[in-house]
């Protein structure tokens, strides 16, 4: 049986403490596997009474042999299966591997390329980190969230379906660019749908002017009208007593075991570190760009939540200014769109995805193909502060500490 | 304080709330509304100046009278998907010889039950789907076309679209020979087998008589593709990524922005070079949605007038 003799006793006394009957010898059970919200996990859990006093996770469900399937694919055709881990975030984990590949090739994209590229990872940043908040909604009992989130990731969806022509998976970062322009115009019944909402929510005209259709103009409404969304959100469902109630010290991950984990992203962040990629090791067209990277001292469930939130907001401000700041010109370097030569060499580059920093290393032998593709996601590196976590804690908030990670099965898995 | 505190929080959801029920959901009933979101262009590429045009990356448009059969498409597709399959067009005759032209034209039943047979076994359920095999739905044959004497033989050419399939065996196998094998039980034998890439026959003899079907590659006429081989799309397979448009230097292949590729049998989802040549517009397998109650046709037409 799998059993901590101190923590074991720790949780009796604290029983004792509480009045609460008698359980005797602890049970260990498997919770799942099941689909937890993002992919299928296990986590075989020990238990006194209904204290957790051991948890151990189970990876592994959702393998898909990504490193080895790098190696049998070209350059630019490795791009659409490496999207896969993570569809919600799939720009941010395609980010790493282009700029990895740029590296070795020694080339860089041209200005308006960097720029397009910011604007559709915030944009897929968003949409991702709605996602964590809605179904976070849903883990806490709160379905109102869950209905606001994906009502208004509609808008933000749509938004890169024109840039990159799919919902979710564009195939949009190819290595020496983009591989096409933002389009020069919207179409006119998502212009009077989306005007409609505008209207509702910040109680004024859509900003079109004279030029409704135009790209730019849309851009910065959608960030205005999701600016003023997001400010919904906080009394709806971040200031409820209901959802405090739920996180507020709840897993509680101090400063020092962060960094000592290694843990990356909202989760270090909700700890009180300020560590971010994009501030770090700018990249691109990060450097020309101003924004904070947000922190909370709290290190509970409720902090990494919060710096979700704030992430959110810091994004649009990013998009506006990408958007403001954008040059004209070429898009893409001229090369062939599919068959690319990369010459023999190693390279090691990181991105910051939504769920954290995402890193590459590569190793090319000179010929079409990698030699070795060597994934680190941010969400395997935060499954090491699960068992951490989901300890001397009641069965009931496991669902919530789980969550609050952020934890994707299949990014952790590749 | 926090008592106060505590119910102004409880209460300020509820006011968040409030305000929705008054405002328009965010639901689109699609099928019966329209997406407004979709951007009409579908996604393009130009090989000269080296960059694509953006838009919907849905089902593919195929040109044929810019497709050179050089398979870029289908070499591209071997990394992603492999959803791309280079196929011929064929036809399938019927050759009888002197005798039983005789036969046919007075109507023997030996030689009727002999052809009933063949063009039946182009409406028969396959046996089994297998992974890659292009043998589609699509093609019935309702009559016959025309009949050339060749030879001193006479071939009876069906009404049949052209069949895009790789092999001419693997139309031989999976579209003649389930009814060929029925005729056994009359008497009818299987005799010589030719296979080949381009052609492919079987003889059926009966006593003195003898009838051959014959597959082969048609020429479609396209003056920049002789072979006719064009590129046929397993949509069950495809991640809709665009790479293939990317690759053809021909600007043949493009993609549109339809997106309701659902069908009811996995064999549907091949799509064959001349489906693929079709607009959205002007091709529809999809067919209406049913139709929607009073109820929900009345809430439709009030959401309409009242927001």
């Amino acid at each position: 049986m799998l059993l901590q003799e101190g923590s074991a006793k720790m949780a009796k006394e604290e029983f004792k403490s509480l009045e609460v009957y008698e359980t005797g010898p602890t049970l260990t059970f498997s919770m799942g596997p099941q689909h937890p919200g993002t992919g299928h996990f296990r986590m075989v859990i020990t238990v006194v009474g209904d204290m957790v006093v051991r948890c151990d996770p189970d990876p592994g469900f959702v393998h898909r042999g990504e490193e080895k399937m790098c190696e049998y694919k070209t350059w630019i055709t490795n791009i659409p299966h490496l999207e896969r881990p993570a569809i919600l975030d799939s720009a941010g984990m395609t980010y790493p591997y282009v700029l990895a590949v740029e590296k070795l090739m020694d080339i860089e994209p041209p200005e308006r390329a960097k720029y397009l590229r910011v604007i559709m990872a915030e944009l897929q940043r968003i949409c991702s980190h709605l996602y964590w908040l809605g179904l976070m909604g849903v883990f806490a009992g709160h379905a109102t969230m869950y209905m606001w989130c994906f009502g208004d990731r509609e808008y933000l969806v749509d938004l890169t379906q024109l840039i990159g022509g799919q919902r979710i998976t564009h195939s949009y970062f190819v290595p020496g660019g983009v591989r096409n322009d933002a389009p020069p115009k919207v179409p006119r019944e998502l212009v009077k749908d989306f005007s409609r909402y505008y209207r509702m929510i910040l109680g004024k005209d859509y900003p079109g002017g004279e030029m409704p259709e135009d790209f730019r103009k849309y851009v910065l409404a959608v960030c205005d009208f999701f600016d003023a969304r997001l400010d919904e959100y906080y009394p709806m469902l971040l200031d409820s007593p209901i959802f405090i109630y739920r996180t507020k010290g709840i897993g509680i991950l101090k400063r020092e075991d962060a960094i000592s984990l290694g843990v990356v992203g909202p989760v270090l962040r909700g700890s009180g570190v300020k560590s971010d990629t994009r501030i770090d090791e700018p990249y691109d067209a990060y450097p020309y760009i101003k924004f904070n990277v947000p922190t909370m001292d709290g290190c509970d469930s409720y902090s990494r939540m919060m710096v979700g939130y704030y992430e959110m907001k810091e994004s649009v401000k990013i998009i506006r200014q990408a958007v403001e700041q954008m040059p004209e010109g070429p898009v893409k370097l001229k090369q062939h769109p599919v068959t690319i030569k990369v010459p023999a060499g190693e390279v090691f580059a990181s991105a910051e995805a939504a769920r954290g920093q995402c890193s590459f290393y590569i190793r090319s032998d000179g010929t079409d193909k990698p030699y070795r593709v060597k994934i680190c996601s941010p969400s395997f590196r935060n499954l090491i502060a699960m068992p951490y976590l989901i300890r001397d804690v009641r069965i009931a908030d496991i669902p919530i500490i789980y969550w609050s990670l952020n934890y994707w099965p299949v990014e952790c898995d590749r | 304080m926090s008592i106060l505190r505590d119910a102004k929080r409880t209460l300020m959801p509820i006011y968040a709330g409030l305000k929705h029920v008054f405002l328009k959901p965010y639901t689109i009933k699609w099928p019966y509304e329209n997406i407004p979101n979709l951007p009409d262009e579908g996604y393009r590429f130009d090989p000269k100046a080296g960059i694509g045009y953006p838009g919907s990356k849905g089902r593919h448009l195929l040109y044929m009278e810019k497709c050179t059969g050089c398979g870029s498409c289908d070499l591209t597709c071997q990394n992603i998907a492999e959803a791309i399959t280079m196929t011929y067009g064929f036809d399938v005759v019927t050759v009888l010889d002197e005798k039983c032209y005789e036969y046919f034209k007075e109507f023997r039943p030996e030689i009727v039950e002999a052809l009933d047979a063949i063009l039946g076994s182009f409406s028969a359920e396959p046996s089994c789907i297998q992974y890659n095999s292009l043998s589609s739905f699509f093609w019935t044959p309702t009559d016959v076309k025309q009949i050339i004497k060749v030879d001193g033989r006479y071939e009876i050419k069906l009404n049949l679209e052209p069949i895009f399939d790789v092999r001419a065996v693997e139309v031989l196998y999976q579209k003649v020979y389930p009814g060929v094998k029925k005729l056994k039980v009359t008497g009818w034998e299987l005799g010589k087998l030719e296979a080949a890439t381009e052609s492919a026959s079987v003889e059926l003899s009966k006593q003195d008589l003898t009838v051959s079907v014959l597959v082969r590659k048609i020429d479609m006429g396209y003056k920049q593709n002789r072979r006719s081989f064009f590129p046929s799309v397993d949509y069950g397979r495809c991640v809709m990524c665009g790479f293939c448009v990317d690759a053809c230097p021909f600007q043949a292949l493009e993609m549109t922005n339809e997106f309701e590729l659902s069908a009811l049998s996995r064999r549907e989802l091949i799509y064959t070079p001349s489906m693929l040549a079709k607009r959205p517009e002007e091709f529809n397998i999809t067919g209406v949605p049913p139709e929607l109650n009073v109820i929900e046709r009345a809430r439709m037409v009030f959401r309409r007038l009242v927001w």
